[in-house]
């Protein structure tokens, strides 16, 4: 009783009170979120449904053929990006978090640059790279006077190939939710394993480690949901997973049912992925039990320690951004004068344009269901919120087809009913039409405008908003003279993200762009595609340098993360 | 003219009701403290009293307006209510001069810049006019939170825990300074609290509450002097407890008899003894002077002793109060006398 009692008092944290008259109506903002939620939602509840949708010929063959392969190349995917970022990302987090080398301090942020390169672009550029003609065998020929046949050399447009580059990019993701949290676990906590006993070696692995677990864990989660969700890199190395075989089964075969089911599949490793990430939180609660910061004493490495950690910084980095950016920046040198043209600057500004439209709509949709969230806590309208940042898990092609299927079928609906009525064919209203792509997006990235607009909005105490409302200030206003200066900061970097992840954005793009519509990515891919990858350098050197600025702003944040200090 | 006035107020959750029933005046002018252990509902109270909630039943006024009844219910903005939080929720974005001019921002700008002038004058903040807030001592923000709340010159002041969040050796001073001003002001001021020491220092009226009830009310000495039952007198200090049975107007304890006038033969009672009620005395003849006991402990806490003791014929252990450095030191036998005025009987 006093624990429910206590539950409502909500004195220091807790959601603000309800607004609603005696009697209890649904508050307008409850509705509004649920309404966002539901639209939001429609891929996939679609793909989802799809499962129930019989099978057609196309996906009897698909079974009988494809379908092994997708899980197994899936599989190992899985695997092999799970044991490389664990190792790149959590390595490097504990080295630049708690030792002290020389070069620390430019690791510290060099380490999340691979961020800002797509996964395509590295591909094609180790593609070019690594190839007969490329310059690495080209020069290792010269070298040794080899001539063509004489020696083995790895292919990189392989299984392998692909885990490794995955690694290579994806391994920042667990490196940043590691390099937090071991810079915020308290230093008493570490010290008491100290005083009782252990050295520190063994604080690391008894005490550090378990407490960055759960961090680990969901930085793992984020690059294996990434490395599900991959589509250029593995359709250019042409190695078939789920999400080529969604582009194939719908593009080449034309079956739009038989590639819901294949993204239903998907989503269900996308599920587990979800799950286990959950269950290795385990019982245990990760909260901090102390307040009490301060700077930690790091290990000071000598000799070969020394060697072997800048080692493990360098070679990420090197092999993660510098080395790829240089050889696209090269290539861009030989072939700008020519690709920018009047077509590259009307694919930059379709990209900027529709990128920006994805931000600021994503932006105004999180922050209206985050303040719903708060201004009518909930089950509903929580729920909504939740259901409305599943986008992100879904991996690109699973989204379009479930963009597609609905707005097509609306389309039909209505030009058929016109056509019955008034004798005129509307054609494709929705689908085909940039409106579709720019649903793709939001339904895609709301999450990561959500999450950054709830973390801002947190900021806003309860007692904030109590205090403004006992000042004479409705709700909306509220919203407007306390939560959005206060969130201002959160929702530029929100809208900032969206916009970065949008111009990246490639299989939803190519699969719902309107005829004629080209992005950067895509056309970086569809050059690169063709193996003119010299000509595809410049389109996708744009997207890593616009890259490089979320990651510029996280390391400047990193770098005053810690509590207390 | 009346301040706050709640009428049969009553409030749950899931089932649960947080407050049950609850009458309670405020005049313009008085200082009343809402008293209650955690989750005894007393921050709900303040919460429907504010219009941060919405009661179930009952009926909130204040002035003369009705705030929430049946079917009506004026939302916070319309209440023109001060709020005081422990955590002073202060606006980060906004300086201070900001700040206390948030509730009043329809007003000219002649007549705003006038109140807020005046408020930090009479707050001692003019100084820090254009700092912001997470740069300022505790007592500083206390000010500023509640020259804020005072700004649009509320009728009530709702006070949720104001002083808690302050080093306690502020405690006393600020809260006495912030009471005295809405007194001056006719502000009718309802006080949260879980401290019983505060509630009696700072209110004019205690009202004390637990699961849900507003147990007692009436001025601190009247619910020290005359408790209505174990809860309250437990809650204002430590006490001796004794269980017994009434038998010819009186109950046979291990401190001697107690007097219970009124109770019938076989009532079941709780006895409560405050430790100041305990009179020891050395060297007498046993007898009418009062029980034999033995001092198991003597401790100085500065302004009084505290001394546990053990009746000779008895099992239980009792604490008495004494006058700094007036204790017997431990193993001596004392005979211990209760005074009346410290006592209580309840029937059970």
């Amino acid at each position: 009783m006093a624990l429910a009692e206590a539950a409502f008092k909500g004195q220091s944290s807790g959601p603000p009170e309800n607004v609603r008259r005696r009697g209890g109506r649904l508050s307008g903002w409850t509705v509004l979120a649920l309404a966002i939620a539901a639209v939001v939602s429609i891929p996939i509840l679609v793909v989802l449904a799809s499962v129930f949708v019989p099978a057609t010929e196309v996906w009897g063959h698909l079974v009988q053929t494809v379908l092994g392969r997708y899980i197994t190349n899936t599989l190992w995917i899985l695997v092999g990006v799970a044991i490389l970022t664990l190792v790149m990302g959590a390595g490097t987090a504990w080295l630049v978090g708690m030792c002290a080398f020389p070069g620390r301090r430019a690791f510290e942020w060099a380490l999340l640059l691979p961020l800002a390169m797509p996964a395509y672009a590295i591909a094609f550029t180790y593609g070019g790279m690594m190839d007969f003609a490329g310059p690495v065998q080209t020069a290792l020929r010269d070298w040794f006077g080899w001539g063509v046949g004489d020696y083995w050399f790895p292919q990189v447009r392989s299984l392998p190939g692909v885990i490794i580059l995955l690694g290579l990019v994806l391994y920042p993701y667990v490196y940043l939710l590691a390099r937090t949290a071991f810079l915020e676990q308290s230093v008493c906590v570490l010290e008491v394993g100290r005083t009782l006993g252990q050295g520190p070696w063994r604080t690391f692995r008894r005490i550090a480690l378990p407490l960055a677990r759960p961090a680990i864990a969901a930085g793992m989660a984020l690059a294996l949901m990434e490395a599900l969700s991959e589509f250029g890199a593995v359709q250019y190395f042409a190695v078939d997973t789920f999400t080529t075989g969604i582009f194939r089964t719908w593009y080449g075969l034309g079956d739009l049912a038989a590639a819901a089911q294949l993204a239903a599949i998907l989503m269900l490793f996308i599920f587990v992925l979800l799950a286990l990430e959950r269950m290795s939180r385990g019982r245990a609660a990760y909260h901090h039990t102390t307040t009490k910061y301060r700077p930690l004493p790091r290990y000071h490495l000598t000799g070969w320690a020394r060697a072997g950690a800048i080692a493990a910084c360098v070679i990420p980095i090197s092999l993660g951004f510098l080395l790829p950016a240089g050889q696209l920046a090269i290539w861009s040198i030989e072939t700008a004068p020519e690709i920018l043209d009047a077509r590259f600057a009307r694919e930059a500004a379709n990209t900027i344009g529709i990128s920006a439209a994805a931000a600021v709509l994503a932006v105004g949709i999180a922050l209206v269901l985050a303040y719903a969230v708060r201004i009518a806590p909930g089950r509903l309208a929580r729920a909504g919120a939740r259901l409305a940042g599943l986008g992100y898990a879904i991996p690109g092609p699973v989204i379009a087809v479930g963009v597609m299927i609905p707005f097509a079928w609306t389309d039909n609906l209505v030009d058929g009913w016109m056509r019955d009525t008034f004798n005129i064919s509307t054609g494709l209203v929705l689908s085909g039409t940039v409106f579709a792509l720019l649903f793709a997006y939001i339904v895609r990235f709301l999450a990561i405008s959500l999450n950054t607009v709830e973390s801002g909005l947190g900021k806003v105490t309860p007692n904030m908003d109590r205090a403004a409302r006992s000042l004479g200030a409705r709700p909306g206003a509220t919203l407007r003279r306390v939560h959005a200066p206060m969130v201002r900061g959160s929702l530029l970097a929100a809208g900032l993200l969206v916009f970065v992840h949008a111009m990246k954005e490639l299989p939803a793009t190519l699969i719902l762009r309107p005829f004629d519509f080209n992005t950067l990515a895509v056309r970086a891919f569809e050059l690169a595609s063709d193996e003119r990858l010299a000509d595809a350098a410049p389109a996708a050197l744009a997207i890593v340098v616009v890259g490089l600025v979320p990651v510029l702003v996280l390391s400047r944040a990193l770098s005053n993360a810690r509590p207390g200090s | 003219m009346t301040g706050l006035v709640l009428e049969k107020v009553s409030r749950s959750f899931a089932g649960h009701a947080a407050a049950d029933a609850i009458d309670l005046t405020v005049q313009p002018g008085e200082v009343v403290c809402l008293l209650g252990p955690s989750g005894c509902g007393k921050t709900t109270t303040l919460r429907v009293a504010a219009g941060l909630e919405s009661a179930d039943s009952g009926r909130v006024t204040i002035g003369d307006q009705v705030m929430d009844d049946t079917g009506a219910f004026v939302p916070p903005e319309a209440r023109n209510v001060g709020l005081v939080f422990q955590d002073f929720a202060l606006f980060p974005h906004l300086d201070v001069r900001a700040n206390v001019e948030f509730g009043i921002g329809d007003q000219p700008p002649d007549a705003r810049r006038r109140v807020v002038d005046e408020l930090l004058e009479r707050m001692n903040l003019a100084a820090h006019a254009s700092t912001f807030p997470h740069t300022l001592s505790g007592g500083e923000q206390q000010r500023v939170a509640l020259a804020r709340a005072l700004a649009p010159g509320p009728k009530v002041m709702l006070m949720d825990e104001p002083f808690s969040g302050l080093d306690f050796r502020l405690r006393d001073q600020v809260g006495e300074e912030t009471l005295a001003l809405l007194r001056q002001l006719g502000t009718a001021t309802l006080m949260v609290t879980h401290d019983s020491d505060e509630a009696m220092r700072l209110g004019d009226r205690v009202a004390l509450m637990n699961r849900g009830r507003i147990i007692q009310q009436g001025t601190p000495a009247d619910i020290y002097h005359h408790p209505v039952d174990v809860f309250t007198a437990k809650f204002f200090s430590e006490i001796n407890l004794i269980e017994g049975f009434v038998k010819g107007n009186s109950i046979a304890t291990e401190m001697g008899p107690i007097a219970a006038p009124d109770l019938a033969d076989g009532t079941p009672v709780s006895v409560c003894l405050r430790p100041e009620s305990l009179a020891l005395s050395q060297g007498g003849d046993g007898g009418r002077d009062g029980v034999a006991a033995t001092v198991l402990s003597a401790r100085n806490m500065g302004p009084y002793d505290l001394v546990w003791l053990k009746p000779v014929a008895g099992v239980a252990k009792y604490l008495a109060r004494l006058g700094p450095g007036t204790s017997p030191a431990p193993g001596v036998e004392v005979q211990v006398a209760v005074a009346q005025s410290g006592c209580f009987v309840f029937a059970d």
